[in-house]
């Protein structure tokens, strides 16, 4: 995945589907969350949500930290600084294509 | 025009249109939103306060009670509430996430900070070990606690409360390695408290000793599934409030000594075995599903 300038519009399609673009919202400003809190947040199935993470984690947009917390072990997810640039920009895209609709009106 | 990232080996897919691309962004701040309702940052906010609080408490006990020879059982014994607080608090700001994390300029707080708490327990020492130091200086450590951790706390709980309300958490009864894991919390606790009753002073320290190294034998095991960090994950509010009136019971009864006025020894056995039954009703109190 190519370094992207934190903020200019740049679609991505790795954030086209719904639960990875969910799942990169939620590990907005930093958040370091754990498998069981996203399911929480993101309403999602183990599987879909695991399958979700497994891309985004091979496209590098997020990494994974395998922590034993008493008998249950647990995995935290976070945004890597790229991928948080690349969601950015993706989020800059959509709010382009929503403005230029507003100043083509 | 958009620059577009296509997933590698494929063809771009069609930009969203204008009403999907309003969607998504809809959909990001619900999702945002939605995590601040799902993680509650206040149970660890409150419970920096509390130790804060409950550190500075220490500091100004352990300096006039050293100053004024109290028998330092009186003393080291408020230990064992503090150490068994920091364990929980480290399972209750472990059992979900850690939040948004810390920009750059924030840690710079967080060092300056750590300075400062140096700083503070280097004053204490000299308090302790040169007794033409005055004892006033202690304030200076205690506002240190106060302001630099207690204040964080209050930073977090002020953030967390502009938010959406948290979820409830899902409750489930406590597994029976929690549940004992309580009760046993209790029965340190009280018996620690207990110890105070003891009239020969050496023994009271060896009872002390002996009940610190069993703290300490247990903390060395709080990464499996009887340590107190996971305790501290499945714990619910009241059983957090049965250790916070512990420990506020723990330092009323020492302020008395400070004074040179002594606690009838009855009074710390009452309280330690009331101690021990708190805990062992909260222990019937449904905890935390951590799986949920």
């Amino acid at each position: 995945m190519p370094e992207q300038e934190s903020g200019s519009p740049r679609l991505d399609d790795d954030f086209a589907s719904a639960l990875p673009f969910s799942l990169m919202a939620a590990l907005q400003d930093g958040a370091d969350l754990e498998f069981r809190t996203l399911r929480r947040i993101l309403q999602a199935e183990r599987s879909a949500l695991s399958g979700a993470i497994l891309l985004l984690e091979n496209e590098r947009h997020v990494a994974l930290r395998r922590v034993s917390f008493g008998e249950m072990p647990g995995t935290w997810v976070a945004a890597t600084p790229a991928g948080s640039a690349a969601f950015r920009s993706h989020l800059a895209a959509l709010r382009a294509i929503v403005a230029g609709a507003h100043a083509g009106r | 025009m958009i620059d577009h990232q296509a997933v590698a080996g494929r063809e771009a897919l069609a930009p969203p249109d204008v009403d999907t691309a309003r969607q998504y962004l809809t959909r990001a701040e619900a999702i945002v939103e939605q995590r601040e309702r799902v993680v509650d940052r206040r149970a660890a906010a409150w419970l920096t306060i509390g130790t804060a609080v409950f550190v500075a408490a220490y500091l100004f006990l352990a300096v006039h009670g050293f100053r004024q020879e109290v028998p330092s059982v009186e003393i080291q014994s408020l230990l064992v509430p503090l150490l068994v607080l920091s364990q929980i608090s480290t399972g209750i700001a472990q059992r979900g996430d850690r939040g948004p994390r810390r920009s750059a300029s924030r840690r710079l707080l967080t060092v300056g900070g750590v300075v400062i708490a140096g700083g503070a327990l280097i004053v204490f020492f000299l308090i302790l070990v040169n007794p033409s130091i005055s004892t006033s200086w202690i304030l200076l450590p205690i506002l240190a606690v106060l302001l630099g951790y207690g204040g964080r706390g209050v930073v977090r709980l002020i953030r967390a409360s502009r938010g959406p309300r948290p979820l409830p958490a899902v409750r489930t009864p406590l597994t029976d390695g929690s549940r004992w894991g309580t009760i046993a919390v209790g029965v340190l606790l009280g018996a620690v408290c207990a110890v105070s009753a003891v009239p020969d002073a050496a023994l009271a320290s060896f009872l002390l000793f002996v009940s610190l190294l069993a703290l300490l034998a247990w903390i060395s095991m709080s990464s499996t599934g009887i340590g107190l960090p996971l305790l501290g994950a499945s714990w619910r509010w009241p059983h957090v409030l049965a250790l916070a009136v512990s420990a506020v019971v723990f330092l009323a009864l020492r302020l008395p000594a400070i004074d040179g006025v002594a606690v009838a020894p009855a009074t710390f056995l009452l309280v330690g075995l009331g101690i021990v039954l708190m805990f062992v009703v909260v222990s019937m109190i449904p905890g935390r599903d951590l799986d949920a």
